[in-house]
């Protein structure tokens, strides 16, 4: 064979022998990164979304049982405007000047009754918390920089034979800001507009105009809350399923060929 | 190992090299991003699932009382397959694919949160516990997040990788085999002409243009290659030339000495009348002045190869007047009329050398047969300009290029009756050399012949001063 040739075997032999080692080389470098990545284990402290309630300055420190901060209507406006602007939600541990997992629940509670939703069901068949989680709004292209704690909400989950509810609280005035309520029976038949007004009292926040402005179709209805800087808003579907949805329910006694969805939420500009 | 081989090695090793560590770095940073995505994700289920139990004791305090069954029923209200533990460490409630019985549940309650990836066969998973408060009451909650999806996306991640790397390579080695062809084709070629030269053909070149260095190199060999093939073809030329002269030297003392012993021999075997005597003596003295002729050129043309001459600067005019007492009765013998118009000027010259050259320009005009010899000097800028004019028979053009060969003749029939040995011109040669002069001959080969010496003047106005 000519020596030339012999050379050249030798050469796209090392070639390959090159390229099938590092395959092999780099698969094998990877296989261990993968076995460290996979054998991982620790301590991990997950920062929270948002700081602790830093205060007004002129306020004391500490507040007393019961007694909550209260919040600018520009805080307000913010907290709102982030909260329905939210992509996602990132779940975190109440901190400190944020009301308690236990206050959220009672607060909401008090806001279903408050608002007359549930009332009339039987002590079996009333609302029941199902869950309550802490979190604050993920924004498009949110930085990891720690957020204001008005800025979390809690979201109480009830639920009854009848009844849904799923009530949005500040997490730093304990103030129900937005409730989504699914009414199964003892509906109400016609925008309950006379609501709107007690539910902007109840979020703590003062009328501007007490005259809610209501749409032709009389499904939607809005307030003009802290001058103009907010609104109070609410949507009533009233949603009729007719009898073909039954086949889609397997208990025929939990199938509803009607119900009702009342949302009441405090807007911005 | 040829270069070729080497180059083209190098760059599969390069190209293999960086390819591999690129994709290396690449997926690396993509399993560690996939994981912590995942870390993040974990950490956030276990949050939901804390907020969920948290919400169950909120309703039930007394669930881990109520039994197995109240424990079974919340199961399906939990997003992701979790454990529950005592403060004690003992196991109340798992639905997790395996028991997380690796985590030490110390009890304490901070702000961090335990977490272990583990791998069981083609299964892997995010185990997450923290502690969680219910009045008194302390309970261990463990989540577990399945990650298998990310680490087989991640394997076959890899595997793309790798075949996106075979199928590169593929499409790839023959552009490398080109451009390692395109690189090592130009000092092929360099050695393959070096290879043509070294085998004697001394007029091959690369001829590769550019201005990089393998042209630049290529440009320097054909350069080379050009000196070697003019100092071979110049060193051919004097190897050619001697054995000429070797050979026409053999022929010029042969023939007369042919002559003279076929006459001496006759003289010597024979009686004969007196008349026949002389003519036969008269035969031998003619070869024999020819042969003294030539030995006596041949000395001078060695002699000038060998000698250092001392040239002076001497006036032309008065020269030629000198020289003209000289030249006047060979011309006049031959029936010849000499013209001589010489501009004044210092010239550098061997006074003797300078005689005989013009004597041996002069002598071949009126051997030519001619009938008037013009003789001028002019003064040039940088250069005296001699002009020694005949109208005899001239010299063929195509002879003009040899007839400064020793022994070189153009007529030589007529050369030999006049004793001629074709050194002349040869002797002029040499003797314009040694004057750094500069030599041109004209003729038409009719009209007589025109012989230009032009010699070098010094720069300034030291000639006009040395006059």
């Amino acid at each position: 064979m000519k020596k030339t040739y012999k050379y050249t075997f030798l050469t796209m032999f090392l070639a390959l022998a090159f390229i099938f080692g590092s395959m092999a080389v780099m698969n094998f470098i990877l296989y261990i990164r993968e076995d460290q990545f996979l054998s991982e284990s620790g301590m991990a402290v997950v920062e929270s979304p948002v700081r602790s309630w830093q205060g007004w300055g002129d306020e004391p420190d500490a507040k007393e049982d019961g007694e909550r901060y209260s919040l600018t209507t520009v805080q307000v406006r913010d907290a709102v405007e982030s909260w329905n602007q939210r992509l996602g939600e990132t779940l975190h541990d109440p901190v400190e000047g944020q009301v308690s997992m236990k206050e959220a629940v009672r607060e909401g509670e008090e806001w279903l009754i408050s608002m007359g939703i549930g009332e009339t069901q039987g002590a079996e068949d009333r609302l029941r918390l199902v869950k309550a989680a802490l979190g604050v709004g993920i924004q498009k292209g949110s930085s990891k920089v720690q957020l204001e704690p008005y800025y979390s909400f809690w979201t109480v989950h009830f639920s009854g034979s009848y009844t849904d509810a799923v009530v949005y609280l500040n997490a730093v005035t304990g103030r129900v800001w937005r409730a989504e309520v699914t009414l199964y029976d003892n509906f109400f038949e016609e925008l309950p507009c006379e609501k709107l007004g007690q539910f902007v009292e109840l979020a703590g926040l003062p009328i501007t105009d007490g005259v809610a402005e209501i749409n032709e179709e009389k499904t939607q209805a809005v307030l003009v809350v802290e001058d103009g800087l907010l609104y109070a808003g609410l949507d009533y579907q009233n949603v009729a399923l007719g009898d073909n949805a039954v086949v889609e329910y397997t208990n025929r006694e939990l199938f509803h060929d009607r119900y009702v969805v009342i949302t009441y939420e405090i807007l911005t500009d | 190992m040829k270069l070729f081989h080497k180059i083209f090695l190098c760059f599969v090793l390069l190209f293999g090299i960086a390819f591999q560590a690129a994709g290396f770095l690449l997926v690396n940073y993509a399993y560690g991003n996939a994981i912590e995505q995942e870390k993040k994700y974990a950490f956030q289920e276990f949050q939901q699932n804390k907020y969920i139990l948290q919400s169950i004791l909120y309703l039930e305090p007394e669930l881990f009382e109520n039994g197995a069954d109240s424990l079974h029923n919340m199961a399906g209200r939990f997003t992701a397959p979790v454990a529950l533990f005592s403060e004690d460490g003992v196991c109340i409630f798992s639905n997790t694919s395996m028991q997380p019985d690796f985590f030490i549940f110390t009890g304490e309650e901070d702000d961090r949160i335990a977490f272990r990836i583990f791998r069981e066969g083609e299964e892997s998973d995010i185990f997450v516990y923290g502690c969680i408060a219910q009045g008194d009451r302390k309970v261990f909650l463990v989540t577990e997040t399945d990650i298998s999806s990310v680490v087989v996306a991640q394997k076959g991640m890899v595997a793309y990788f790798q075949r996106i790397y075979i199928a590169i390579l593929c499409i790839s080695s023959p552009v490398i085999f080109l451009l390692t062809r395109a690189l090592t084709g130009s000092i092929k070629k360099v050695g393959k002409a070096a290879r043509r030269i070294a085998k004697g053909n001394y007029s091959e070149r690369i001829g590769i243009e550019g201005k990089e260095e393998i042209s630049e190199l290529a440009s320097d060999f054909d350069q080379m290659a050009r000196q070697v093939e003019e100092k071979v073809a110049e060193l051919s030329d004097v190897a050619r030339q001697k054995e000429d002269f070797a050979a026409n030297f053999a022929h010029e003392l042969k023939t007369p000495l042919t002559s003279v012993i076929g006459y001496a021999d006759m003289l010597y075997r024979r009686e004969l009348p007196r008349e026949e005597v002389k003519s036969a003596a008269e035969y031998i003295l003619s070869e024999g002045m020819r042969l003294e002729s030539l030995s006596l050129k041949l000395m001078d043309l060695f002699v000038l190869d060998k000698q250092d001459f001392l040239l002076e600067r001497m006036s032309a005019e008065e020269m030629f007047e000198n020289l003209a007492q000289g030249i006047g009765p060979v011309c006049r013998k031959h029936g010849a009329e000499l013209h001589m118009e010489i501009e004044d000027s210092m010239i550098e010259v061997d006074y003797d050398l300078f005689k005989t050259m013009i004597l041996n320009i002069v002598d071949n005009a009126v051997k030519a047969d001619c009938r008037d010899v013009w003789i001028s000097g002019t003064r040039g800028k940088d250069t005296y300009l001699i002009k020694i004019r005949d109208n005899g028979k001239g010299i063929p053009p195509k002879e003009l290029g040899r007839i400064t060969e020793a022994f070189y003749m153009v007529d030589k029939s007529r050369s030999r009756k006049q004793h001629g040995a074709g050194l002349g011109m040869a002797l002029i040669s040499k003797i314009v050399r040694i004057h750094r002069a500069e030599m041109e001959i004209e003729s038409d080969g009719k009209m007589g012949t025109v012989v230009s010496i032009g010699f070098p003047l010094n720069k300034g106005g030291a000639d006009e001063e040395n006059i």
